[in-house]
């Protein structure tokens, strides 16, 4: 065999070594990278859940320190804050509803702090939205005033007729309902209904499947409940943000409807 | 748009529009249709109609111009045995204004013209108000028939369509028909002693081609089947072309005969001709037979009375049933025949009844004094009896001794009691959720539990400007009443339980602020207090407190001891009530002398109590998760055992305490 073959065919031995070191050391720098961009993405959103349970506690917004979090190793403290959001809104949507849940919605504005109601109801029409495709239950609708009168609905879905001889709701047009959300029904309270004088509207879920509900109307509704925003960043730099919203006192169905 | 339009060839522009005016038409039709369910005017609200404008209508089609029909369907044809007449029958589901019919007699082609039609063919408007229409309500199917002379021996052709406001569904096609020829007449067998034949005649028959005769010796049966030979003496021919037919019968045999008379429409019903028999033998003497007397007929009972609804101590006239049966059963039942009637006969209020009993003596020997027994069913009722001289006890006496042998009166007047003995109950203004089966049979004939009750009987009453709400069970029996003025229910439904008194106790101890008490004195603002254990209530513990709004939680039993506790001694007034709210994780009961209690009352089980006259009024709210226990009841069954009067200002002022707050978590980013 030559010299020349030889130093060939160790030039080449060497190119290869030396392509699996690099390779097995770029994927070592970056696994470790990905580790620590994780650890940081999940200290950073536990940073900022605490803030939400701090502003709870507390029931002020505020940036961490002055909420009294200013110990939280590897975040930014000074940087990391909590918004406490009292904006009304002419759309409001529920949290998910199950089977025979319901929800308490506040049609005259309520002071948490006094616990009383502070004013008096719009008089407008309101669209109630619900279901979805997949999801298309009923909803008993009981509307209490001031005069502690009842106003009540019994709306079926489209196309079914959970509860004999109830209302019908409609296909709502585009803007029936809040946004980004794909309602398949839409039943209007006429605003002669609600009045001056209607404190809340409780809209229960009959049938055997979820949904959240929509409120839309023409002007803002009053404040439903309380929404934190809290927005953490670490000293690295990752920035995480969360939005808790927690309702006026909700009267739960089971405590509600007569039953035995 | 405009703009690229012009820009566009002409060969391409008409495409377009042509493509739009199609896309625009298919719209209309579409939307012309969408309310395809129902119309006309059936005599009830049914299914999907609702009652609009003093009229029964779907409510997408609310008027008139919005209904079209659902096509005709079943079209019968069925010919009158004279042949010359027809019935032409169909149904219409949810009925129509009227319908155009059009008959073709097939012998001259159809002309499409109404104003001038062909002979022998129809073609006009009829409704249920036209002569020779008939019209019958089955459930929501109007059935229609309607009558007209045809002329024989001719195939007609026939198809209707209904009609709505002006709009006419497409034409439905009976079936085609030729009715059958009108049975021959006056027949007749003639024996000739001389010659040993008889000759079967009958009168002509307008239009037929020939006749079936059909002649059978009844000393042997009959074949049945005229393509094979026949028994000795039987005759079976198809084709008689005159009005006689002439044969030599069998010396002595007994003869039955039977004809149709045969046309291109088809073979006519058969038709008997008197029975023969010709040489008969030579007569033997026989004596003349004793006349023997003929009975005198029993007198045809009768036992007639009022239907009355029985209430424990009470009974009242009419019953409200949706069925009813009433039957007499003799002691003896030969030669008894019985037959008892209603009235009235088809309403679901029902007033009297009447038996008529016939004791048949003419060709049989019945027992002419003998006992009869009651028996009668009314649906939702128990079984219903006599008492001895109609009084109005439960004490049943269900056999009548009846004679119509003795000359006396033979009309017994016996009232029917018809008992309701299950206690019922009555809400007001609430929504309803059973825990399983819900069976609540109101009377006919109610009082009020008080002033804030009324006489309709409906499980869920409601105030002035207040609405009844749901009622979910997994099945309902409320007889034939209404659920509520509303008619809101769910039946086959199991409600969730999300949240029992123990949730909350949890809920309330780790989310909201909760005092441990153990007198009511400790209750100092409004508030969610815990009583560990169990403890009693009445008015003189509760005015312990002056807060007027508090939710007081055990994880204990509590007794109710106390006729009208937080309420006023009317058990109406509720101006000095507090707004409190009881629960238990275990058992709340109310004693059994309690008369009313205000408050919300929620509770793993609920007793009521029991009480042979005594019902109870809850005004505010009673909600057992688990279960329902105690007997109410009133000696006049005529009032509600339990009135539940919803108060939605309990939960207004409780509205902070006795509620949870909901949460909606959303990660931004």
């Amino acid at each position: 065999m030559k010299k020349g073959q030889v130093l060939l065919i160790l030039v080449m031995l060497l190119a290869t070594a030396l392509t699996i070191t690099l390779t097995a050391t770029y994927q070592s720098i970056t696994e470790t990278q990905l580790t620590k961009l994780e650890e940081e993405n999940q200290k950073t959103l536990a940073a900022a859940e605490a803030g939400i349970e701090k502003a709870l506690q507390l029931k002020q917004g505020g940036s961490f320190t002055s909420l009294g979090l200013s110990n939280l190793s590897g975040i930014n403290t000074l940087e990391s804050s909590v918004e406490i959001s009292n904006q009304g809104n002419n759309t409001f949507v529920t949290p998910l509803l199950q089977k025979d849940e319901q929800y308490t919605f506040y049609l005259a504005p309520y002071n948490s702090q006094t616990k009383n109601f502070s004013g008096n109801s719009l008089s407008q029409n309101i669209n109630i939205c619900f279901g979805t495709s997949n999801s298309n239950p009923a909803l008993e609708i009981t509307i209490i005033k001031s005069d502690y009168t009842i106003r009540r609905y019994a709306i079926n879905p489209i196309n079914n007729s959970y509860i004999e001889n109830g209302l019908t709701a409609s296909s709502p047009n585009q803007n029936d309902c809040p946004p980004n959300l794909s309602f398949t029904n839409r039943y209007t309270i006429n605003a002669n209904d609600i009045g001056n004088n209607s404190l809340i509207l409780i809209a229960r879920v009959i049938g055997n499947s979820s949904t959240r509900i929509g409120f839309r109307a023409n002007n803002s509704f009053p404040i439903q409940g309380t929404t934190i925003i809290s927005s953490a960043r670490s000293t690295a730099g990752v920035e995480k943000k969360i939005k808790l919203f927690q309702s006026y006192p909700q009267i739960p169905s089971d405590f509600f409807i007569t039953s035995f | 748009m405009f703009v690229i339009l012009i820009l566009m060839k002409r060969k391409i522009f008409l495409l377009f529009l042509f493509i739009l005016t199609i896309l625009f038409f298919t719209e209309k039709i579409l939307a012309d249709h969408t309310c395809q369910t129902s119309c006309g005017y059936p005599p009830r609200c049914v299914g999907a109609l609702k009652c609009i404008d003093g009229l029964c209508r779907n409510e997408f089609c609310p008027s008139d111009s919005d209904c079209i029909c659902s096509n005709p369907n079943n079209l019968r044809v069925l010919c009158s045995s004279s042949g010359n007449s027809v019935t032409l029958s169909w149904t219409q589901e949810g009925g129509a204004q009227m319908f155009a019919i059009r008959i073709n007699n097939t012998t001259n082609p159809w002309n499409g013209n109404c104003n001038n039609p062909n002979p022998g063919d129809v073609c006009q408007l009829i409704s249920c108000n036209s002569d020779g229409v008939t019209c019958t309500w089955n459930d929501r199917n109007l059935n229609l028939s309607y009558n007209i002379s045809i002329s024989r021996n001719t195939v007609y052709e026939w198809w209707i369509h209904a009609i709505e406001s002006g709009r006419w569904t497409d034409a439905v096609h009976g079936p085609s028909f030729i009715c059958p020829p009108p049975q021959p007449t006056n027949l007749r067998a003639s024996c000739s002693q001389s010659s040993n034949l008889v000759t079967l005649s009958w009168d002509q028959v307008p239009g037929a081609q020939a006749y079936a005769l059909r002649v059978n010796n009844t000393n042997n049966p009959w074949q049945g089947n005229c393509s094979v030979s026949q028994y000795e003496g039987d005759i079976c021919n198809d084709n008689v072309t005159t009005n006689s037919y002439t044969f030599n019968p069998l010396g002595g045999a007994n003869y039955d005969w039977w004809l149709h008379s045969i046309t291109s429409g088809g073979w006519s019903q058969a038709v008997h001709g008197p029975s023969f028999r010709c040489q008969t033998p030579t007569p033997t003497p026989t004596l003349t037979p004793t006349p023997t007397s003929t009975p005198t007929p029993y007198p045809t009972a009768v036992i007639l009375g009022n239907l009355r609804e029985y209430l424990g101590n009470s009974c009242y006239n009419n019953i409200y049933t949706s069925s009813l049966q009433i039957n007499l059963n003799p002691q003896s039942p030969n030669g008894i025949i019985t037959n008892c009637g209603i009235t009235p006969p088809n309403e679901i209020t029902r007033s009297s009844y009447r038996c008529t009993i016939v004791f048949n003596n003419q060709n049989t020997n019945p027992t002419p004094i003998q006992n009869f027994s009651l028996s009668a069913r009314a649906f939702n009722y128990s079984a219903g009896y006599w008492t001895i001289d109609n009084a109005c006890n439960e004490i049943s006496n269900n056999n009548l001794l009846i004679d119509v042998a003795s000359g006396r009166s033979t009309v017994y007047n016996k009232d029917i009691f018809f008992p309701i003995n299950s206690p019922w109950i009555k809400l007001k203004d609430s929504s309803f959720s059973s825990l399983g089966e819900l069976s609540n049979v109101i009377p006919l004939n109610i009082s009020p539990y008080d002033i804030e009750d009324t006489n309709n009987r409906y499980l869920i009453i409601n105030s002035n400007n207040n609405d009844p709400g749901v009622v979910t069970a997994s099945s309902i029996n409320i007889s034939n009443n209404d659920i509520s003025n509303k008619r809101w229910y769910v039946e086959n439904y199991r409600k969730i339980k999300s949240f029992s008194p123990q949730v909350f106790l949890n809920y309330v101890k780790s989310r909201k602020n909760i005092q441990n008490i153990r007198s009511l004195s400790n209750i100092q603002q409004k508030g969610v207090y815990f009583w560990e254990n169990d403890f009693q209530l009445d008015n003189n513990l509760l005015n312990q407190t002056n807060v007027q709004s508090f939710v007081l939680i055990t994880n204990g039993n509590v007794i109710i001891r106390e006729e009208n506790f937080n309420i006023g001694r009317n058990c109406v007034d509720i101006s000095n009530s507090k707004s409190i709210a009881i629960i238990s994780t275990q058992t709340i009961s109310f004693y059994n002398n309690s008369q009313c209690a205000a408050g919300i009352f929620i509770a793993e089980n609920i007793n009521i109590g029991s009480n042979n006259n005594q019902g109870l009024k809850i005004k505010g709210n009673l909600i057992a998760l688990n279960s329902l226990s105690g007997q109410r009841r009133w000696e006049n069954n005529n009032r509600p055992s339990l009135f539940m009067f919803f108060q939605p200002k309990i939960y207004l002022d409780l509205l902070p305490y006795l509620s949870i707050s909901k949460y909606d978590w959303e990660q931004l980013q």
